[in-house]
């Protein structure tokens, strides 16, 4: 695969965005979003903060190639993702990134054991990548995730459905790692819990991607988790203007 | 992987499943027993009879005649002389001939009188002739022969002694006890109305017909003119030459010693079948519309879904799904739910089938000879699982285009 290659040719940064212009609707002009360049280091972890709608969620789809935009480029360790087709970012996003949503990360009605095998089922090289295969959910990998993030073992065949909520956030964490991603994708994880919860679940997230050299773009509304990261950027200052000369809060899509 | 998360989706809704899947049960049970019953009737009603060139009987209907003298329903409005059978025999051109006489009957079934050419010439089936279980032919006045399901159904050996009744009721007002027969033969099954039959000979039903003084004389040897076949319901003829039927036919037809009648079976067979072919159209028809009805509902169940499967959807895509794989799942889905009421049905069609043997034997001469799994049944799966998918399309279209526009949204 060239987008394979390509990343290890060229793997100065986790993400580079260049002159980045998303529109949700081609013929409504207030609703762009055009982002400034910006670059996101090898395993470096960047804290986005801004309000509802500050384009928050948008950045995030962009970056998993959930959407497209309008002209631009978006590299991901050398791979501009903006020129791939659609079965190939899929296949990208499959290798290559993980999630950890407050909703959107483990299907409800699966195991845990099964949600981590869907994930690896729709990777591709598994060798290369050092990812588990479908028959190695038990691997070493994953044992040692369960004992980083102080998860029995025998949640593993627990539904997914049945799990408390500080459960949920560690597998969460759980089945992102456990596919060995390059680039985290975090969404505001942390809303559903108290203080304390929050720092074991910030503790847990930061030191497991330390510990497998993750690149992390998380976001939030919630500046107080701030003092978790090194690198930290205000949405507002990722937005540069638009052609109508004001900066984009776009309230109806995005986050 | 793709089924393991079908199959646990599936689960996880356990109530709209188990529901849609009853629907189909119940109209793929319809589509199965409809198609089943169709073959089986066809089967056996073309096995009835098989050798026979002519029937002849009183002039009514040819398909009167047909149902009265092979298919044992119905009865005749008319007999023939005996004498015909007498010149029908004697025809250069019969082979032989089998006289059937009918209107008695023993615990509901029908009492045949014939003779001996019966057992020799009347064949069923691929050209077989009838063969004895155990016993033989009837040689003495009072004396039958049972065929396989009388025996089986009132439990019969050889020797037992059983009485006869006029008309052909269950139950009858007008036994002739005082001439019970003794059991000489039983008949081989054959799944035709043969084995729902009590034969006797000729002299036998004449002599049940008599009152009590005159059976004695009969008996004694003062009047045994009285024994005499002086009537019969229908004859079956068979022919040295196929080629001379319609020329025989026209005679009979035209016959001045006694109204005949003469038909072609293999015609009124077909003409028969005609006449079933369109409630069995009909069946078809309302059977696979009962399933375009359940498929409609599965379309529905799975569309109903989808609002509530958006956040497994974005899931999906963000593990790398393309919205191909998603749409497959809708897919994937739909084929279990209806392929696991096609193998519900199959089943459940075949039970009904062994239990009800018997009592669609006996109320309706309709005999099951195959299993319910048959050409036909892959014919009807694979129709199903097309329709299936084709129901399956519309939501499966809505997962992919939900898929497609999924994003990540913390809320």
């Amino acid at each position: 695969m060239s987008s394979q290659n390509q990343a290890e040719q060229d793997t100065q940064y986790a993400v580079e965005m260049r002159n980045v212009v998303h529109n949700y609707h081609k013929q409504d002009q207030s609703s762009v979003f055009v982002f400034s360049d910006w670059q996101l280091n090898i395993a470096e972890q960047v804290f986005l903060y801004g309000n509802s709608g500050s384009g928050k969620s948008t950045i995030l789809n962009l970056l998993s190639g959930i959407l497209q935009p309008e002209s631009g480029s978006i590299s991901l360790f050398g791979t501009d993702i903006v020129t791939l087709s659609h079965r190939a970012r899929d296949r990208f996003r499959a290798n290559n990134i993980g999630v950890v949503f407050q909703q959107f990360n483990l299907i409800e009605y699966l195991s845990v054991a099964q949600n981590i095998k869907l994930a690896a089922h729709f990777k591709t090289n598994k060798e290369r990548t050092g990812a588990i295969t479908t028959s190695e959910v038990k691997s070493e990998s994953v044992q040692e995730l369960l004992e980083q993030l102080k998860l029995d073992k025998s949640v593993m065949h627990r539904k997914v459905s049945e799990l408390s909520v500080g459960q949920r956030q560690r597998v969460a964490i759980l089945r992102a790692f456990a596919n060995s991603p390059s680039l985290l994708l975090v969404d505001e994880p942390t809303s559903a819990l108290d203080a304390s919860a929050r720092d074991a679940f910030m503790d847990m997230l930061l030191n497991t991607s330390e510990s497998h050299a993750t690149a992390i773009v998380f976001v939030s509304h919630d500046e107080a988790l701030k003092g978790h990261f090194a690198r930290h950027l205000a949405m507002n200052s990722l937005l540069s203007q638009d052609a109508s000369g004001a900066t984009q809060r776009d309230n109806n899509y995005a986050g | 992987m793709l089924a393991e998360v079908a199959w646990n989706s599936l689960l996880n809704r356990k109530k709209t499943v188990v529901l849609t899947f009853l629907s189909l049960l119940v109209s793929i049970s319809v589509l199965i027993s409809v198609e089943y019953i169709r073959v089986q009737a066809k089967d056996s009603f073309n096995r009835t009879v098989s050798g026979v060139d002519l029937i002849v009987g009183a002039p009514s209907g040819e398909l009167n005649l047909l149902l009265y003298s092979v298919f044992r329903m119905g009865s005749s409005t008319n007999n023939i002389k005996y004498e015909s059978l007498q010149v029908l025999e004697q025809d250069e051109n019969v082979a032989w001939a089998i006289p059937i006489s009918l209107g008695d009957s023993h615990k509901g079934f029908r009492v045949v009188g014939t003779n001996g050419n019966y057992f020799t010439h009347f064949k069923y089936g691929n050209a077989r002739a009838l063969s004895f279980d155990a016993g033989g032919t009837f040689d003495g006045l009072f004396e039958t022969v049972l065929g396989a399901e009388v025996a089986k159904r009132l439990n019969y050996q050889l020797g037992d002694e059983i009485i006869i009744a006029h008309g052909i009721g269950r139950t009858s007002f007008q036994q002739h006890d005082k001439t019970p027969f003794t059991i000489v033969g039983i008949l081989e099954p054959t799944g035709t109305p043969v084995d729902k039959t009590v034969h006797v000979s000729l002299e036998a039903i004449e002599a049940i017909h008599l009152a009590p003084g005159q059976l004695v004389s009969a008996l004694n040897g003062r009047a045994p003119q009285l024994l005499e076949p002086k009537q019969i319901t229908s004859v079956l003829l068979g022919l040295n030459s196929k080629f001379t039927t319609f020329g025989l036919q026209r005679q009979i037809n035209n016959y001045e010693g006694d109204r005949l009648m003469a038909v072609l079976p293999g015609v009124a067979m077909a003409r028969l079948w005609e006449l079933m072919a369109n409630v069995e159209n009909m069946l078809r028809i309302i059977g696979f519309l009962v399933l375009i009805a359940s498929l409609f509902g599965l379309a529905t169940m799975l569309l109903a879904t989808m609002n509530e499967r958006k956040a497994e959807i974005a899931v999906l895509r963000i593990l790398g799904a393309s919205p191909a794989t998603v749409m497959s799942l809708i897919l994937i889905e739909a084929l279990a739910i209806s392929v696991l009421a096609l193998i519900s049905s199959t089943a459940l069609v075949s039970v009904l089938a062994v239990t009800m043997e018997g009592w669609l034997s006996e109320n309706y001469g309709l005999f099951l000879s195959r299993s319910v799994i048959g050409s036909e049944l892959f014919v009807l799966a694979g129709l199903i699982i097309i329709a299936t998918l084709i129901a399956a399309v519309i939501p499966a279209i809505e997962a992919y285009q939900r898929a497609l526009h999924s994003q990540l949204s913390a809320k």
